[in-house]
């Protein structure tokens, strides 16, 4: 109720003189832009690295055999279905998807903005559960008994195109909805390092994915195999783990079968790449809030001893020391919120601009659908009380200097 | 007889050693008087008001005000006490130019717990009764002397004080403008039964005073 009233009175007065007060809450306001900014955009690229390094799907672990090295020769390993069984037999591994590469050469034709298209392609066999959640709404990918035969397109593919046929040719830009239903030709047998006799099949596209390899399309396992004529070796297991929390154990188990997990480790790089970016970013941002506090606790002071007068006025009708005190943390408190407040519209727009930026006139494909700048709630309340805190912590000072002004010695200043 | 409002017993305030702005007083207040202070300058006369006002607290003796003694409380009670019992009214009005009159009379009202709305009527009320009518929202820096000295008036009576402490209160004023507030100040004294400790060097004031001290040199001396 007190406070309540020494409040508006603290307001009414910096409202009185606006000029004098809400410059001081420019610099709050470009820190608190700065750590929203900064720290906005490192979610963002931390998102997307994360999904073109390990893909979208958080729960997934893609699992690969162990590569030795012994003088010039390296062995690959590849992983038979005894393994495929014992991983998925590992406690919260809900399913295990193979990635199988037929071993033909094979070339693809295709037709795209009116000119064909001819390329040397790798194509595999994937269990349809590793895909089939990105497969478009209103289709399936599953093995067909006769042409056309369902394919997943590589998202990379797409993004290699998109960067760089797409800019010297003119063609236009893919995007993965423009892509599903297209038809192309596999000529399975040939290719132009090894031609040979070849077998022409047609296939329509079903869905873009980022589990797939990149080199090529990638068709229902059965197919394949029934392709090759006999089951083949897989390269890759993807597992599903019931909740996100179990997979670095699951890959611990994964681990001591002998195999590894690239994927998990890069993200594991990643993540501690981009702590200390954001340790970085949140210092600078600190270091501009650090000043802007300076600006302020001087500021205010400088009020304080121009005040001095009616601080003593205050004092001889009734004012307590505390509620001096309480009147310039309040103004301190205000500038803090009024700046932070304008600082997170400030960082937002500023990066929503930047993403903007970035999609319309940085390499073309880079962002798709994905988001470069993504604030989160915590960011928003975090600078929104940083930039609080820090401001009245900076009125704290001139806050006990004009609370313990003696009241006849502020009188005597007028 | 009644116990005396305001009562001074040895009242000494020190502010560098062997220079004592108030020396030894001893001094007694009944309920209701007009007492005037006179001196010379730097005789003591606004430090003994600011030690009844609960401004200073005495280096040493006592200064007690109905119940409460002055020496012996914390900054709260000193507080709750200037807000209650006290109107200080000053030599130089210490008002807020850049604010309006009636802004001006209502800052006592954000230091005590009385209804924002009923202060605010009491203020349009006094200004009213200081004959200010219709100046209430004119901003002080375009009042002219004796309208300032006027909201001053009203501003330390906002709080219904008992107690009345004004530090030449017409000091700074030319004649005509002295008289009405001298006026307003006995009629106060008269209607209000206020409690009046008035520093003056005036004539004027001190016809109506009903009792006069002079100070020298820190001392009490008549
Ligand atoms: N804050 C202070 N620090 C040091 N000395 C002070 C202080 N305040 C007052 N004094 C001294 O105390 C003495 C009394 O001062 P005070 O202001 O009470 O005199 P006064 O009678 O009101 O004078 P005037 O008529 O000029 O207003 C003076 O000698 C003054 O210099
Ligand atoms: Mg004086």
């Amino acid at each position: 109720m007190r406070r309540t009233r020494l409040t508006r009175l603290a307001l009414g007065e910096a409202g009185a003189s606006p000029w004098r007060n809400w410059p001081l809450a420019l610099g709050v306001a470009l820190g608190v832009a700065c750590l929203v900014y900064f720290l906005s955009l490192a979610s963002g690229v931390e998102e997307l690295l994360r999904k073109r390094v390990v893909g979208s799907l958080p729960n997934r672990i893609k699992v690969q055999p162990s590569s030795f090295s012994v003088g010039p020769l390296a062995l690959q390993s590849s992983i038979n279905q005894t393994t495929v069984d014992k991983l998925r037999a590992l406690p919260g591994v809900t399913a295990a998807y193979r990635q199988a590469r037929l071993p033909q050469p094979c070339q693809l034709y295709a037709s795209y903005g009116g000119q064909s298209v001819v390329t040397d392609m790798i194509v595999e066999g994937v269990d349809p559960g590793l895909v089939s959640s990105q497969v478009a709404s209103g289709r399936s990918f599953a093995p067909t008994p006769s042409e056309p035969y369902t394919a997943v397109f590589p998202l990379a593919a797409v993004e290699i195109v998109n960067a760089g046929i797409s800019i010297h040719t003119g063609l236009p830009t893919l995007t993965p909805e423009a892509i599903v239903g297209r038809h192309f030709e596999l000529l399975v047998g040939t290719s132009s390092f090894s031609p040979g006799q070849s077998v022409r099949r047609r296939c329509v596209i079903v869905g873009v994915s980022d589990q797939i390899a990149v080199s090529g399309p990638a068709l229902p396992l059965e197919v394949v195999e029934q392709w090759e004529g006999k089951p083949l070796t897989y390269y890759s297991v993807t597992l599903e783990v019931d909740t996100p929390e179990r997979v670095e154990a699951v890959a611990a188990a994964v681990e001591e079968l002998g195999l590894v997990t690239p994927g998990l480790e890069m993200a594991r790089r990643i993540a501690t790449g981009v702590i200390w970016a954001r340790i970085a970013l949140v210092g600078f941002a600190a270091a501009i809030l650090l000043i802007a506090g300076v600006g302020i606790s001087t500021g205010l002071s400088l009020q304080v001893r121009e005040e001095a007068r009616f601080i003593g006025l205050y004092r001889a009708v009734g004012a307590t020391q505390n509620d001096i005190r309480w009147i310039y943390l309040a103004r301190a408190g205000a500038l803090g919120l009024v700046g932070s407040l304008a600082g997170l519209l400030l960082g937002l727009v500023g990066g929503y601009l930047t993403q903007w930026a970035v999609a319309h006139f940085g390499p073309s494909g880079v962002l798709l659908n994905d988001r470069l700048f993504a604030p989160t709630a915590l960011i928003l309340v975090s600078g929104l009380s940083f930039g609080v805190l820090g401001c009245l912590l900076a009125g704290a000072y001139p806050a006990r200097q004009a609370a313990r002004l003696s009241p006849v010695e502020a009188l005597r200043t007028g | 007889m009644d116990q005396p409002l305001i009562e001074l017993t040895g009242a000494t305030l020190e502010y560098a050693a062997r220079a004592r702005a108030v020396d030894a007083v001893d001094l007694t207040v009944p309920t209701g008087q007009f007492l005037a202070v006179v001196g010379p300058s730097g005789s003591g006369k606004t430090s003994l008001l600011n030690l009844i006002g609960g401004l200073e607290r005495p280096t040493s003796g006592s200064v007690r005000v109905s119940d409460l003694e002055l020496s012996r409380s914390d900054d709260r009670q000193l507080s709750a006490y200037r807000s209650s019992k006290i109107g200080f009214v000053f030599q130089s009005f210490h008002l807020h130019p850049s604010r309006t009159a009636l802004e001006n009379t209502s800052i006592p009202l954000y230091f005590t717990s009385t209804p924002m709305a009923e202060g605010l009527a009491r203020c349009r009320e006094l200004l009213q009764r200081l004959g200010l009518a219709g100046l209430e929202d004119r901003s002080v820096s375009q009042l002219s002397g004796g309208q300032r000295q006027r909201v001053a008036i009203a501003r330390a009576l906002v709080n219904r004080p008992p107690i009345l402490l004004a530090d030449e209160p017409i000091g700074h004023l030319d004649g005509e403008t002295a008289s009405v507030v001298l006026e307003l100040l006995s009629e106060l004294h008269k209607s209000e039964q206020v409690t009046m400790v008035v520093v003056t060097h005036d004539m004027s004031i001190l016809n109506v005073a009903e009792r006069t001290v002079e100070m020298a040199g820190g001392r009490l001396i008549r």
